[in-house]
C-alpha cells in the first residue's frame, strides 16, 4: 500500500484555517467533499463519526501529526485528506503538543483491514524523525504533494 | 529478568490507534523494556508509532517479551489487558 493509493490528492490542505479540532476536521471533510470523494449529503454525519471517535481519545499520536479516523457506511473505499498547519492546530494530543499535520482517513463501515494497513504505513513514515520534521516544516502545495509522494523512502 | 508470553488479539478492530495508546500507556507504567512481536516484526512496546507499525489484525498472535526488575509484573499485567479485550 501506498499513500497515493487512499489520499485524494485534491483534498490536500496546504495550511489549514483552523486552530482547534472539530474545525479543523470539519475543514479536511469539506475538502474531500469539494474533491468529489464524499457527498455534500454525508458532510455532517461524517464529522460526527470523526468527533465521535475523538471522544474515545485524542487521535493526535504525538510527533505534531494526528491520524482522525473513522468508518462510515457511505463511504466505498478507503480514502484520506492531508492537511498542513504552520501555526499548529490544539487537537488534545497525547504528547500535548500541537499538530502540524493530519492524515483523515475515512473507512468503509465492514472494513478494517485497509484502515490497519493505513495505519501502519502513516506511522512506519512517521517513525523517521526527518520525515516528522519535514511534515511541519514544508509549506506550499507542490513541495508539500512532493514530500508525500516520495514518502515511501522514509519508511522505517 | 527477561520473560515472554504469547497472547492473542481477540478485539474486532485490531491493534487499532486507541488499542496500542492503551497498551502504550501501560506498558509505561513498568520499568522493564517491552518488546512485541508478530511473525514478521518487533517493536517497542513503549513507543506508539512502533506499535502501529504492526498494522496487526483481529486474530494476530502476539509475543510479549519485558527485560527488566519488573518483567514478571508488567507481563501479568499487560497479558490482562488482552485477556480483557482492551474493555478496561
Amino acid at each position: 500500500m501506498e499513500l497515493s493509493d487512499f489520499l485524494v490528492e485534491t483534498a490536500l490542505v496546504e495550511e489549514m484555517a483552523a486552530k482547534e479540532k472539530e474545525p479543523a476536521i470539519r475543514e479536511l471533510v469539506l475538502a474531500l467533499n469539494e474533491s468529489g470523494a464524499i457527498k455534500a449529503k454525508e458532510v455532517e454525519s461524517v464529522v460526527d463519526a470523526l468527533m465521535k471517535r475523538e471522544e474515545l481519545g485524542s487521535t493526535g499520536i504525538g510527533k505534531g501529526v494526528a491520524v482522525p479516523h473513522a468508518r462510515h457506511p457511505a463511504i466505498r473505499k478507503l480514502v484520506g485528506a492531508f492537511g498542513h498547519s504552520s501555526q499548529g492546530i490544539e487537537f488534545a494530543a497525547l504528547d500535548g503538543e500541537p499538530v502540524h499535520a493530519i492524515f483523515l482517513l475515512i473507512s468503509p463501515s465492514a472494513s478494517t483491514g485497509q484502515h490497519l494497513e493505513a495505519l501502519a504505513l502513516i506511522s512506519r513514515m512517521l517513525r523517521n524523525n526527518t520525515f516528522c520534521r519535514l511534515l511541519r516544516e514544508t509549506t506550499g502545495r507542490d513541495k508539500l504533494v512532493e514530500l508525500l509522494r516520495d514518502a515511501h523512502d522514509f519508511l522505517t | 529478568m527477561e520473560l515472554e508470553r504469547k497472547v492473542q488479539l481477540t478485539h474486532i478492530l485490531g491493534l487499532h490507534v486507541r488499542v496500542s495508546v492503551k497498551l502504550v500507556e501501560e506498558a509505561r507504567k513498568f520499568k522493564s523494556d517491552i518488546f512485541l512481536s508478530t511473525e514478521k516484526d518487533t517493536v517497542n512496546g513503549k513507543d506508539i508509532m512502533s506499535v502501529l507499525t504492526l498494522g496487526a489484525g483481529p486474530g494476530t498472535h502476539l509475543v510479549l517479551r519485558a527485560v527488566g526488575e519488573d518483567a514478571q509484573a508488567a507481563l501479568d499485567h499487560l497479558e490482562a489487558l488482552f485477556l480483557a479485550d482492551f474493555q478496561t
